[in-house]
């Protein structure tokens, strides 16, 4: 037995050395030159490459935004949103006509505008320039049956006219000088205009005529602010018009021929029509001053 | 030349000179023990170098109290084989190839030095996963057995049986195909 154990030792540590000198006389292929030449280069340039990598993902803004993070990003997306949305809607609503949809956010804006104005006497140059929007409008709604939203152009017109003419009371009496000058430059202009859209309508219109008288008024108001007769022609006027204005006239405003060939009396009765140009500059206008022209 | 645990703490500070160092002791070993395992000379080479990169991107946590350098980066050696594995779930067995013996022997001597090579290749394709390594870390990679048994995460005297039976299969195995007698 035990010499069958020995003999079974001996071969077993036989067959293991055996095994083992195989082992070690074989030889392993060597590695190529990309590996034994360039392996240290290529290793370390890539580790460098991991370390940047490592680097950006510190930065962890862009995967993983921490609560501050999320907070200032919101924080400046809300204004930022809140200024592309109100210019988008102003720039769409900007050229909205009295019976679209958007009339109403134009209007919006020209209330939101007139709230932020400090000053009476900006006030005042803000209805005129809306009043001349509203003249505008109307000039783009002459065409026949295009009536839609008149009433709403009319409440919105009148409110214009009403209200600078209400301001002019709170405004310093020299800039309600040159302030009621303006208007009724601005009421000569827009008479004018709303006696030619008038004319070009088949039958008349009920809102037109009303804004017409309104605007009639305010204008004979004013002449009779500047000691004119509201009826008739200016004491300082020329009496024949100019048609590019008078000496004194602001130019810009009041300039151009608009207000050419004036009798000298100024006055058109309504719906009696004596051709164009034959409504108003009644030379009122020389009274106007440079004063305006900032306007 | 330093000990290689100075030069991994060198390395560790910046010192790419110490990495190349390392790299100069420790690459072939550890490609001759990748490629026993994995029969092939490319992804010995690729997986050497993937071996090193990690080395070096980790070096700063290698602590000389809990091994030898060698251990140390055998075991990163090792782990990558077995990610390998996994990854590919068998090893390859491609054939050797020639122009791998490109030695300046004679005809017959190369191809008897690849036949051997080829015998080996096969017989060590038949042990399991754990008696392969650590007779490719022993006889290809030159570790003793306590730097085997810290890579591999066992025992010296564990390592020491694996061996023998490894040795033993490996006997019979070569002794049935005539290589041994």
């Amino acid at each position: 037995m035990g010499l069958v154990k020995g003999f079974r030792k001996s071969n077993h540590e036989d067959l293991e050395t055996a095994a083992e000198t195989f082992v070690r006389s074989v030889d392993t292929p060597s590695p190529s030159s990309r590996l034994r030449d360039y392996g240290m280069q290529r290793i370390m340039a890539r580790a460098e490459d991991s370390a940047n990598r490592e680097q950006l993902l510190k930065t962890r803004i862009y995967r993983n935004p921490s609560l501050t993070h999320r907070i200032v990003l919101v924080g400046m997306m809300i204004p930022l949103l809140f200024i592309l949305l109100t210019s988008s809607a102003y720039a769409f609503s900007s050229g909205a006509q009295p019976g679209s949809t958007l009339y109403g956010t134009k209007l919006f804006f020209e209330r939101t505008r007139e709230s932020l104005t400090l000053s009476a006497e900006n006030d005042i140059k803000l209805e005129i320039a809306y009043s001349d929007r509203r003249i505008s409008e109307l000039e783009k709604m002459s065409d026949p049956g295009n009536n839609q939203g008149l009433d709403r152009w009319l409440h919105e017109y009148l409110l214009n006219i009403d209200k600078a003419y209400t301001l002019l009371d709170r405004v310093p009496a020299e800039d309600a000088e040159w302030l009621s000058q303006l208007l009724l430059v601005t009421f000569d202009n827009q008479a004018a205009i709303m006696n030619e859209i008038r004319n070009l309508q088949a039958a008349p219109v009920k809102q037109i005529d009303e804004a017409y008288g309104a605007c009639s008024r305010g204008r004979d108001q004013m002449r009779q602010r500047h000691g004119g007769n509201p009826m008739g022609g200016s004491q300082q006027g020329s009496g024949q018009g100019s048609g590019s204005g008078s000496e004194k006239s602001g130019g810009d405003i009041n300039g151009g021929g608009q207000m050419n060939q004036g009798d000298g009396e100024g006055h058109m009765p309504q719906g009696s029509n004596q051709g164009p140009g034959a409504e108003t500059n009644d030379g009122m206008n020389g009274h106007m001053q440079n004063k305006s022209g900032g306007y | 030349m330093e000990a290689l645990e100075e030069l991994a703490a060198r390395a560790a500070s910046g010192d790419k000179a110490a990495f190349a160092d390392i790299y100069g002791v420790l690459m072939d070993s550890v490609y001759k023990y990748l490629f026993w395992n994995l029969g092939s000379t490319d992804d010995a080479e690729d997986l050497t170098e993937e071996v090193f990169l990690r080395c070096i991107v980790n070096i700063a946590s290698y602590n000389p109290k809990r091994g030898a350098f060698r251990s140390w980066i055998f075991r990163i050696a090792h782990n990558i084989l077995m990610d390998h594995h996994r990854r590919n779930k068998r090893r390859g067995d491609e054939p050797l190839k020639d122009e791998l013996h490109n030695g300046s022997a004679g005809t017959a001597e190369r191809v008897e030095k690849k036949e051997r090579a080829r015998a080996l290749h096969k017989a060590l394709d038949r042990l399991n996963a754990v008696q392969r390594q650590v007779i490719t870390m022993k006889y290809f990679a030159e570790m003793n057995n306590a730097e085997t048994a810290v890579a591999l995460g066992k025992s010296e005297g564990a390592i020491n049986a694996i061996q023998h039976r490894a040795l033993h299969r490996l006997g019979n195995i070569l002794e049935e195909r005539g290589w041994v007698s």
